[in-house]
């Protein structure tokens, strides 16, 4: 399985990676949405992104929308992983494309039991 | 619930379950008088107009990175410091924004490093002021605003 895990802050990403890890995941890593479509470019589509939602260059939103545009990346779970606690957003998110969302802080049993149920809905 | 209750409340859980650490509520004049080596800010703009700033010190700053970061704490560098309170500082404030009024938009975080006694925002006045320990050290969580 394989992962790509898309935040600006590096903290951020260490903690998300070593989770993923923990569970098996082969992770890759983006500091925002160019970044993100550039290392999907180069690894091809992964099994699941995890994917923040204020980001510089492009945004979380704007990534979904980018990815869902795009066939090579039809069967890629998205999860926002994100502060933005508000409802109106995170349904703006899902009708975009978006599959799920965890909103932080987050525990490592939130990041698995959600990936546990995004990769149910495959 | 007022908002200096909810900026404490969600400064706990974001401290709790992003650090393990644990916080205690600090006199005013504490805080004030410790080192400020760090200040983090994230605006909130919208509907509601104003912002989260979080000074600390190196010391706190160093330890909170050797846990996010995974690494020891003398391995900690600029950088690693700057990222970790860049990133508390945009929980506590996104957390926030859900409460003060819909479709408001967070800016990225800001960070700050040197011996600054205060970041200010012209215009706005400061609407909470939470003072406290963690790890034996002084944090400071304003809510400034318009």
């Amino acid at each position: 399985m394989r992962a790509l895990v898309v935040d600006d802050s590096r903290a951020m990403r260490v903690i998300i990676r070593k989770i993923l890890a923990g569970i098996g995941y082969e992770v890759f890593e983006a500091g925002h949405g160019v970044a993100a479509l550039a290392r999907l470019a180069e690894v091809g589509a992964t099994d699941v992104a995890l994917v923040d939602w204020n980001m510089p260059e492009m945004n979380g939103f704007e990534l979904v929308q980018r990815l869902r545009e795009q066939r090579a990346y039809d069967a890629m779970r998205i999860v926002m992983v994100t502060t933005e606690a508000e409802m109106e957003q995170m349904m703006k998110a899902l009708e975009a494309g978006a599959n799920d969302y965890v909103l932080k802080p987050f525990t490592a049993d939130v990041i698995r039991e959600k990936l546990s149920q995004v990769a149910a809905q495959q | 619930m007022d908002i200096s209750t909810a900026l404490a409340q969600i400064t706990e859980s974001v401290f709790l379950a992003t650090l393990g650490f644990s916080i205690e509520h600090s006199s005013t004049a504490e805080a004030d008088a410790a080192p400020s080596s760090l200040v983090g800010a994230v605006e909130i703009g919208g509907a509601f107009e104003g912002a989260v700033v979080v000074n600390c010190s190196a010391a706190f700053a160093r330890k909170a990175a050797a846990v996010m970061f995974g690494i020891a704490e003398a391995d900690v560098d600029a950088d690693d410091m700057a990222d970790t309170l860049g990133e508390l500082t945009n929980m506590i404030a996104g957390n926030l924004k859900a409460l003060v009024g819909s479709g408001c938009q967070l800016s990225l975080p800001s960070v700050v490093l040197g011996s600054l006694p205060k970041l200010e925002m012209l215009g706005w006045s400061l609407k909470s002021a939470l003072p406290f320990l963690s790890q034996g050290q002084p944090v400071r969580i304003r809510l400034l605003a318009a």
